[in-house]
């Protein structure tokens, strides 16, 4: 018998099957006609009728009869961390009540060990000037040459942009034109996720602005080798979308030029800023995190943004000058962000996993637990209290 | 649901507005996202049904499929059938305990009109999960029920 199987892109495909076929069955015959990199069976997912169908079952048992629909979707793929991750971004704490919040970040999960060697747990080095805690980052490795691959990994260009805007459209059910979404993703620099909060929040008149946009490629001059080999860059990757820890750009150690400091130079203070040495040798390394970063850069420091987008030919020709002081400076600028190590017992280890299966994810249980003095109760509690103010 | 003809209207039978339920659940509907179906196949009373939303993108629900129970009492659809969630879900309409979705706090059940179908109400309750106070709600794990 033929069935028509519906995807979540819009789109339906038929397979032919025995109504005695179990769902196993089917989701290999799917597999084998669409490609098993498009629909794995392991990953498969089927709903006919507000059920979904388990492997062991058949189709006649689940009354999918001839010409019945079925939605196919793919579960999210477990990752090796073995965390319980209950959000798709982890969200940060607001530690007002508690005293200093350490910040920790999730470590591949151990096997539970019969001895009492303490199980190391990495956390990033708070930078001795910054007074807020260091971002919590996820520990599940990710091949370095990936990283900032990673923190561009939001947003949406060329033929996803389409598909975005309709997506964007049938979760508003009509209540936004083509036009609010397309402005909206704009003010967002492409980032769907946030162009959706602009949507429901209002879009900024200052994030309207047009992106930064590169010089035609003959006016520009050829990139430099990376400074920075990958090797460098730090194995831990925020565990939520692009930009949910922002990297703190430019923070207060730039003058507030004014934007009557017009001029062909008047982006030159920038040159000896060693955020900005340490932000050009990773733009040079991996040109694509340059957005991203200067969206961060616009909610941190409207004004030097606003200095960078009068002044795009010059802020480009500073961004493509060969970095000085060649590996060692980068090296020494980044070696802050190292993960250092952090030990707990297997009795601690016990109490976050605990913890963790209240429901939270792994990053905000750490960064609780550490913060209430490894009290698990007074951890729980807060959890529990706060559940509503994580935020992405 | 209401045939005008002339002046006089027509009051779809119980039984007949929720055949046409049936079927159209069973044509699938949209683009997939929702899903419903008869619990049940043997009530005679067509009362007991499920369905399943797949949660929307770009908020902590992307990715996870969330199974309801829908109850349609046999003075549907003049009143609201009662909405259960089955998957563990933090939302503001939804109780925590017990999955009910509380009308009150849940603008279509609370302003019921005999039009609104099971579609609608799955499809509301899609909505009303990107909806700027609950897109952000820390989840309970995957895979956990009522």
């Amino acid at each position: 018998m033929k069935v028509f199987v519906k995807t979540l892109k819009g789109t339906h495909f038929e397979i032919e099957v025995n109504p005695s076929d179990t769902l196993s069955e089917v989701k290999k015959n799917i597999e084998t006609v669409q490609g098993a990199d498009v629909y794995p069976a392991a990953q498969q997912m089927l709903i006919h009728q507000g059920k979904v169908l388990k492997d062991g079952t058949t189709l006649e048992e689940n009354k999918v009869a001839e010409n019945s629909f079925i939605v196919i979707m793919l579960s999210k793929t477990k990752s090796s961390s073995g965390e319980g991750s209950t959000t798709s971004t982890a969200p940060s704490v607001k530690a007002s009540a508690t005293p200093t919040s350490t910040s920790v970040s999730a470590a591949p999960q151990a096997p539970a060990s019969t001895g009492a060697t303490p199980t190391p747990v990495t956390a990033p080095a708070a930078p001795a000037s910054a007074a807020a805690p260091a971002p919590i980052s996820s520990g599940s490795a990710v091949p370095e040459s990936d990283i900032y691959g990673q923190a561009a990994s939001n947003l949406v260009a060329g033929s996803n942009l389409e598909g975005t805007i309709q997506q964007i459209l049938d979760m508003g059910g009509g209540s936004w034109d083509r036009d609010t979404v397309v402005r909206a993703l704009r003010a967002a620099y492409n980032n769907p996720e946030r162009a959706v909060e602009y949507l429901y929040s209002g879009i900024p008149e200052q994030a309207e602005a047009p992106p930064v946009t590169r010089e035609p490629a003959s006016a520009q001059p050829a990139n430099p080798p990376a400074a920075a080999p990958q090797a460098a860059q730090p194995a831990s990757v925020p565990s939520s979308g692009p930009n949910a820890n922002p990297l703190d750009l430019f923070p207060q150690g730039l003058p507030n030029v004014g934007s009557g400091a017009a001029g062909a130079g008047s982006l030159d203070f920038l040159r000896n800023s060693q955020q900005f040495q340490a932000l050009r040798a990773m733009v040079q390394a991996n040109p694509q995190i340059l957005q991203p970063m200067l969206q961060e850069l616009g909610k941190q420091n409207p004004h030097l943004m606003r200095l960078i987008q009068e002044h795009q030919v010059d802020f480009l020709r500073l961004i493509n000058e060969p970095v000085e002081g060649g590996e060692g400076n980068i090296l020494g600028q980044l070696a802050s962000a190292m993960p250092q190590a952090v030990t707990v017992t297997p009795e601690e280890r016990q109490a976050i996993e605990r913890l963790e299966a209240m429901g939270f994810d792994r990053a905000t249980v750490l960064e609780v637990y550490f913060a209430c003095n490894k009290n698990e109760e007074l951890a729980a509690n807060y959890l529990l209290d706060h559940m509503h103010e994580f935020d992405e | 649901m209401t045939l005008g003809s002339g002046g006089s209207s027509v009051v779809v039978p119980r039984n007949f507005r929720l055949l046409e339920e049936l079927e159209r659940g069973e044509k699938g509907i949209g683009d997939g996202t929702v899903s419903y179906g008869m619990d049940d196949g043997d009530d005679i009373y067509m009362r007991s049904w499920t369905g399943t939303i797949i949660g929307p993108h770009n908020t902590v629900h992307e990715g996870r499929i969330y199974q309801l129970k829908l109850f349609c009492d046999k003075d549907y659809p003049e009143k609201p059938p009662s909405v259960r969630f089955h998957s563990r879900i933090n939302m503001t309409c939804v109780n925590h305990e017990t999955g009910v979705v509380e009308p009150k706090k849940f603008g279509l059940l609370a302003n019921w009109q005999r039009e609104y179908t099971m579609e609608d109400i799955l499809t509301q309750l899609k909505k009303e999960m990107a909806a700027p106070h609950n897109r952000k709600l820390v989840q309970p794990p995957e895979g956990t029920y009522f």
